[in-house]
């Protein structure tokens, strides 16, 4: 989740990143820091506030063959500013802001069963038709719903679920 | 059997017809945390302010604050089952409360779900709860009278249809009783009632509504009820529900009484939110709009004009005080925002009068227009006499001895106080309120001893239906007394004066000297004081010099306020001469039975 401080990190980021033609290679610095800064061994050492500033950042600069100078100095500016722990939400933020620029949506498809190839074209085709942008689309399987299928892109969800309708029904049914 | 198989499943593919249109598509968003009917939300990002949001398992909330990265959302009813991760949707709707006819006779809680196990509900439409009043082109003067059968207030604090009258006293002084007098005496009229109790034990809902129902008066009441141990978030919205209730009505042209029971614990369960919602706390931790909780509530009471309906919606909300504290912070607000308030005192009520009204600081800002012709021709006198009587009381209680016209003063205030006490749950009408009324403001009961008062006022008003029943609906039907029916009261007095054991003659003689007691020309309240004035102006030679020159220019300028300072300074040097000379005020009670005039004199 965004935070309002992760978003300004995120936009800052993303900015520079626009300005040197590097979006994508700052995609995957962030997702590098990203794996290694929310592994919990990690985590602790580079948040532990009994340890000296300078002596976290140095165990980052200290090892120049895991990250790019690039990347070495933001997880060194997220060491000082106490944000470490804000990594996963800068980097989906700065992904969002990717994609918007570049026209792309991220949407997660939820059915009962695994689509067919051609069932996940099909319903990749229509929103990107009703959306005007490209869909990178994420599969997901959710028995519980039962049948049909949940769509969700950013805060929008459109649900064609059964589960859902059935609940509809049943309140409809029972107001009567 | 067959046949109602077939009729149902017919009805269900009726419904599964038209139901294949609905597909879902809102914002969703995630349960961060919850925490005292609180729930955080991720996400949501075009959620409206105040909109209806849907939790798992029936459950909803109410989207008031909407911040940078979250939303913060009121959890309407219980919350235990909600967990974090829980996915929120949007409804696109402000929070709703079904309206109706139906909900005539129910008990409901302020979602408009029944609690009385009467079964559902059959209402067609709902109103969102929250609304913006009428405006001002929509409205019109308040301009009738709403009886609420309690003699006092018809007589003293008369309330408008539109106006909003605030109920206002410590625990236990009766403020309910006031209310439910008031929807008792609408049994048979035109008005749709409204209870809304907040925050109210469980137990004094149901005594309520047992009172309401005893008395017949469920047959047009609606009672929105959300106990103490509902949600905070239950309590705050309750008001704005039944008022969205009476506003349904009063669209369509009819007239609505809401009550409000009470505001202070609406305030109470809103201050709770609102610091659960990490809102700013002001004064009294209450929140910053705390004054325009109850604003935006009262000023939705209106009379509409003809032109949009004509209805009106009346509001009676309640404000219960801590130690007669009126100037804490709640009910400063509500007396601000109101038109007038009926002040119900403890040691009145442990004095025994009840209602323990207090007329001195009660007050109707909208009230003299509103009053019908026939209560404002027989009680124009009855506010002054008692401010008077009050006056006089607190004085006497060191004088021993008093000059007659004192006396009679006191005496016909201790009838008059006694006349408006009344039993809880009997409203009296309208006629019967005039013609008592009338009997003890021109000096009917002077001679009735004052423990007798009540029993005098049970008998006569006996006597009235049996014997003079076509003089209680003239009144009721003409609303106004004319020359022919003074005549006939007066007469009719008399005649129950007479069964009753009362010498006859006495009040008609107590009656003129009175002076303002002329009925005939009796219009509106402030004409009467002249009248009063003149006989202390024909009285006035006989009194020492000093008081004379001192009341000489007293009477030139005729006023309510003057009159009240002449009075007490002549009391003072009434008690300063009393005991230099006694044997002089003594012999002139004496040897003169009835003064000529009943103003006091220094002597």
């Amino acid at each position: 989740m965004a935070t309002a401080a992760a978003r300004r990190y995120a936009k800052a980021v993303f900015e520079l990143a626009e300005q040197e033609g590097q979006v994508d290679e700052w995609g995957r610095r962030l997702a590098a820091l990203r794996q290694s800064m929310s592994e919990p061994e990690v985590a602790a050492v580079l948040t532990n506030p009994t340890i000296a500033t300078e002596e976290r950042m140095t165990l980052i600069s200290a090892a120049p063959h895991v990250f790019d100078p690039e990347a070495t100095n933001l997880a060194k500016l997220l060491i000082e500013s106490n944000r470490v722990r804000d990594i996963g939400a800068i980097e989906e933020e700065f992904q969002r802001l990717a994609d918007n620029a570049a026209g792309r949506v991220r949407a997660t498809v939820t059915t009962a069963v695994e689509l067919t190839p051609r069932d996940r074209d099909r319903v990749e085709d229509e929103l990107s038709k009703r959306l005007g942008k490209e869909i990178r689309m994420t599969l997901v399987v959710d028995p519980r719903i039962l049948g049909g299928l949940k769509l969700q892109y950013g805060d929008r969800l459109v649900d064609a679920s059964v589960s859902t309708r059935l609940q509809q029904l049943r309140r409809r049914l029972a107001a009567s | 059997m067959g046949i109602s198989t077939k009729e149902i499943s017919e009805v269900i593919k009726e419904r599964l017809k038209d139901f294949d249109a609905s597909l879902v598509s809102t914002d969703v968003g995630r349960i961060v945390a919850t925490s005292d009917g609180i729930a955080q939300i991720y996400g949501l990002q075009n959620a409206m302010a105040g909109e209806l949001l849907e939790f798992p398992h029936e459950t909803y909330g109410l989207a008031l604050n909407l911040e940078e990265d979250q939303v913060r959302a009121v959890i309407l009813g219980d919350y235990g089952h909600l967990h974090e991760g829980d996915e929120v949707r949007t409804t696109g709707r402000l929070l709703e409360v079904p309206v109706g006819e139906a909900l005539i006779g129910r008990v409901v809680n302020p979602l408009g779900q029944p609690l009385d196990g009467k079964g559902p509900v059959k209402t067609t439409k709902t109103l969102p709860i929250e609304k913006i009043a009428p405006g001002v082109i929509t409205r019109k003067r308040v301009d009738s009278p709403v009886q609420t059968g309690i003699k006092a207030n018809d007589a003293m604090i008369p309330i408008g249809r539109g106006q909003r009258e605030l109920i206002i006293g410590d625990r236990f002084t009766g403020k309910t009783t006031v209310l439910l007098d008031t929807i008792i005496n609408q049994k048979g009229k035109d008005l749709i009632c409204v209870y809304v109790a907040i925050g109210q034990n469980a137990a004094s809902i149901a005594r309520a509504t047992a009172t309401l129902e005893e008395n017949g008066a469920m047959d047009y009441t609606i009672i929105v009820a959300a106990t103490a141990s509902d949600a905070a978030s239950l309590n705050f919205i309750a008001p704005y529900a039944g008022c969205a209730m009476g506003e349904y009505f009063m669209e369509q042209g009819k007239e609505v009484l809401c009550c409000y029971d009470d505001l202070t614990k609406q305030a109470w369960a809103y201050r709770e939110l609102s610091l659960n919602l990490r809102r700013p706390p002001g004064r009294e931790a209450y929140p910053g709009d705390v004054f325009y909780l109850h604003s935006r509530l009262l000023e939705r009471a209106a009379k509409m004009s003809p032109a949009h309906g004509g209805g009106s919606l009346t509001a009676l909300p309640v404000i219960e005080t801590q130690a007669n504290d009126v100037s804490a912070f709640i009910p400063t607000n509500v007396i601000s925002i109101t038109d007038g308030q009926i002040y119900l005192q403890s040691d009145l009520f442990n004095a025994g009068q009840r209602p323990a009204l207090n007329v001195g600081i009660s007050v109707s800002r909208v009230g003299g227009d509103a009053q019908t012709k026939a209560m404002r021709q027989v009680a124009g006198q009855l506010r002054l006499d008692l401010a008077q009587y009050r006056e006089l009381a607190a004085f006497a209680q060191f004088a021993s001895d008093l000059d007659t016209a004192t006396r009679n003063q006191l005496e016909r205030g201790a009838r008059l106080t006694e006349l408006l006490k009344q039993d809880k749950y009997q409203p009296v009408p309208l006629a019967e309120q005039v013609a008592v009324l009338y009997a003890g403001t021109q000096g009917f009961l002077d001679k009735v001893p004052v423990a007798r008062v009540r029993e005098w006022e049970a008998g006569f008003v006996r006597f009235l239906r049996s014997e003079e029943a076509d003089l209680l609906s003239e009144i009721e039907k003409q609303k106004a007394l004319d020359d022919k029916l003074f005549e006939r009261l007066k007469a009719a007095i008399s005649t129950f004066n007479h069964q009753f054991g009362v010498a006859a003659d006495k009040p008609a003689d107590a009656s003129k000297p009175d002076g303002k007691s002329a009925p005939k020309g009796q219009a509106p309240t402030g004409t009467a004081e002249p009248k009063v004035q003149a006989p202390t102006t024909a009285a006035e030679p006989k009194a020492q010099a000093p008081a004379k020159a001192e009341a000489a220019q007293k009477p030139a300028k005729a006023e309510t306020d003057e009159e009240r300072p002449s009075q007490l300074n002549q009391i003072r040097a009434a008690m300063a001469d009393s005991p230099a000379k006694p044997a002089p005020a003594a012999g002139e009670a004496d040897t003169e039975p009835k003064p000529k005039a009943r103003k006091p004199k220094a002597k």
